[in-house]
């Protein structure tokens, strides 16, 4: 490709602003983040209600709502933290992994930015980011971690060393522990997305109520399943299909989350046990559930492991984490070209 | 009034500076389809021999489709942000309506002979979506009156406004009017010509004329009531090889211009031809086969045209059809 001008930094300037865009799934997401750490705004334009009648992200359409919104996303962003675009030091752009519609909008945004504004481009990944979003809600996390990602789209354990390198040992054979969750409402039409409504449903029930397997617990390996719960549910409900009355709906909820959430807390307990680690950084949509929170916190404190998991509002797609991550690119001068392309999948 | 033009909805990535109608510089790259490595270095290609850079440009275009899925995002994106930046405005136009302009001119001469000399012209752009169906537009050329030509652009785009009809002018000053030959405000009230063809419209098997005003075609009509998930575009099964060609045999069109790039309806459209030969042996086709990819100069075109009477939206959305699939091969 021809050579794009020479890129200046803003050396000016003590403080630097960092433009964030995040649009790899159905959130239409920026934010500007000073210094790496001081979120200044953090703008979200969630398409849940349009996704909803279909009960889960419909990529044509995310992509055609991101281009609708995704000039008045960034706008607010900017508006809200109070400063103009030429103060923007870069822009840090989620490039993989996702749905490629949506990606290439949010892209196609900053590059256009970084063009006309002449300043550099920094490309991250999601899930790197999703990770960060710990260091974000607390600076002072350091060294080497097991971190989990649970969202509708990953169910991952990663190690993470000091130099915040990241090496994937477990992953989902199956659904994502969010598109269970999503699955489960939309079988028991509780509506989209499944998880904040069978959060806030399972808190009256009983988590006993149904004994569910504990999928891949004895696997050996750090692989999760959470497609056999889901189906194990289902199979039950149209065996009595009592269950399915709405004075049962908190307990049977309550039972698949419990499930659910003892996997995933055995796994990585046992993932930091055997790589030896005092750390767990959890992160991803799904860890704003409540009961999922509260397990990690008992396990922690069980064994003596210091369990991080941020505020529910980074926990969520957000460009907070994206913008914070790139300005750790920033300061090592890791630019991207302004070629950059996007991916659907991506190793670290 | 500078112009920067887009043009990614297919394997031509195409980025067009103008200066009103002057195009002061084109790039088109052919290479591939991967619009979203090359396009910030096209467009700064499209810069480099200019003495202005991206901060003077007044104006952004962008085809909105219907044509490749990830390619008509990436334009739309980037200009909807420059517009942004900018705080200029961006308007956004449907393919059809680029094929039809770049076949008027180029074959200006031949159309305005055909025209002075009493006869009509068609113009139907015709793109592949596969699935054994085709997108189609059709329009007709039409000079405007001699009086109006000498009164300058402005007083002939305001005469024509009301009309739903737009006004574009080539770069050897030859000046020609399209309008949309459906548009159901001008042709049903006023013309018995338009009423008949309208009705031959309609029996055409599956056709679906977007009525909607959101999908940012510069012909389209009012919005209907089902809002943009009732705009599919003008879609025309082509299985038993029905289509626009068999309207022009009955209404005594003379000239025929076959446009676009679904080069398989072509065939369709001559063997039905053949069959009629008895009833419309008078009309003349033209098929234009170069046609293959949008350009975005005359998306420029288009724009300096809408500008002189409107401003800009800068909401655009890609052209919404079914499934689309990329034609580029």
């Amino acid at each position: 490709m021809a050579e794009v001008k020479e890129i200046k930094i803003n050396k000016n300037k003590n403080d630097i602003y960092i433009l964030g865009i995040e649009t790899s799934c159905d959130d239409t997401c920026a934010s500007v983040v000073r210094n790496g750490n001081d979120i200044l705004s953090n703008v979200v334009s969630s398409q849940n209600e349009i996704h909803e009648k279909y009960g889960g992200v419909v990529p044509e359409i995310a992509s055609r709502k991101h281009l609708e919104m995704i000039d008045i996303v960034i706008k607010e962003a900017l508006l809200k933290a109070g400063i103009e675009s030429s103060q923007i030091s870069t822009v840090s752009v989620t490039n993989r992994p996702g749905l490629l519609g949506s990606l290439l909008v949010g892209a196609g945004a900053a590059k256009a930015f970084c063009y006309f504004k002449n300043i550099p481009l920094i490309t991250v990944n999601h899930l790197k980011a999703h990770i960060y979003a710990n260091v974000l809600a607390n600076p002072g996390i350091k060294g080497r971690a097991i971190s989990l990602i649970v969202s509708g789209g990953h169910s991952s354990l990663y190690i993470m060393d000091e130099e915040f390198n990241i090496k994937e040992i477990g992953h989902t054979v199956d659904d994502a522990v969010g598109e269970a969750y999503d699955k489960i409402a939309r079988y028991l039409g509780l509506g989209y997305p499944g998880g904040p409504v069978i959060d806030k449903i399972a808190k009256n029930g009983n988590p006993q109520f149904v004994n569910f397997t504990r999928p891949m617990t004895q696997s050996g390996d750090y692989n999760f399943s959470f497609s056999g719960i889901k189906t194990a549910l289902i199979y039950l409900t149209k065996k009595n299909p009592d269950m399915l009355k709405e004075e049962n709906l908190a307990d049977i909820t309550a039972s698949f989350q419990a499930a659910a959430v003892d996997v995933l807390v055995m796994k990585t307990i046992k993932a930091a046990r055997e790589f030896k680690t005092d750390k767990i950084l959890v992160s991803g949509g799904v860890a704003a559930n409540s009961r999922l929170r509260e397990q990690f916190e008992i396990a922690g404190r069980e064994n003596k492991i210091s369990v991080h998991i941020p505020p529910v509002f980074l926990c969520m797609d957000n460009a907070a984490m994206v913008a914070a991550l790139g300005y750790q690119h920033y300061i090592k001068k890791e630019f991207s070209d302004l070629s950059a392309d996007v991916f659907s999948r991506t190793d670290f | 009034m500078k112009i920067l033009a887009i043009d990614s909805t297919s394997k031509n990535l195409s980025i067009c500076i103008s200066d009103d109608n002057d195009i002061l510089s084109s790039v088109n790259d052919y290479r591939s389809l991967k619009h979203m490595e090359n396009i910030i270095g096209n467009i700064d290609k499209a810069f480099m021999n200019l003495p202005f850079g991206i901060h003077d440009i007044d104006l952004f275009a962008v085809n909105l489709g219907p044509g490749d899925f990830t390619g008509s995002r990436i334009g739309i994106s980037v200009i909807k942000t420059f517009s942004m930046l900018s705080e200029k405005d961006a308007f956004g136009f449907n393919a059809l309506d680029a094929f039809a302009v770049s076949s008027l001119f180029k074959n200006l001469k031949k159309i305005e002979r055909k025209i002075a000399s009493g006869g009509r012209v068609i113009i139907t752009p015709l793109m592949d979506v596969r699935n054994h169906e085709i997108y189609f537009s059709i329009y007709e050329a039409v000079i405007s009156e001699g009086e109006l030509l000498q009164n300058g652009v402005k007083n002939i785009f305001k005469e024509a406004g009301n009309q739903n009809v737009v006004f574009v002018s080539g770069a050897n000053n030859k000046k020609i009017l399209i309008k949309k030959l459906y548009d159901e405000n001008i042709l049903i009230s006023k013309n018995d010509f338009g009423e008949r063809f309208y009705q031959l419209l309609t029996q055409i098997r599956k056709l679906n004329q977007c009525t909607c005003s959101s999908c940012g075609s510069i012909f389209s009509g009012k919005p209907s009531a089902g809002g943009t998930e009732n705009c599919l575009g003008d879609t025309a099964d082509t299985g038993k090889g029905k289509t626009g060609i068999s309207i022009a045999g009955k209404t005594g069109i003379i000239d025929y211009i076959l446009t676009g790039n679904a080069f398989f309806s072509y065939s369709s459209i001559l063997e039905e031809l053949r069959e009629r030969s008895e009833e419309i042996k008078d009309i003349k086709i033209f098929i234009e086969k170069s046609n293959k990819y949008t350009k975005a100069e005359y998306i420029n075109l288009l724009a300096f045209f809408r500008a002189l009477t409107e401003s800009g939206n800068k909401n655009i959305a890609p052209f919404y059809v079914r499934d689309f699939i990329p034609f580029g091969k």
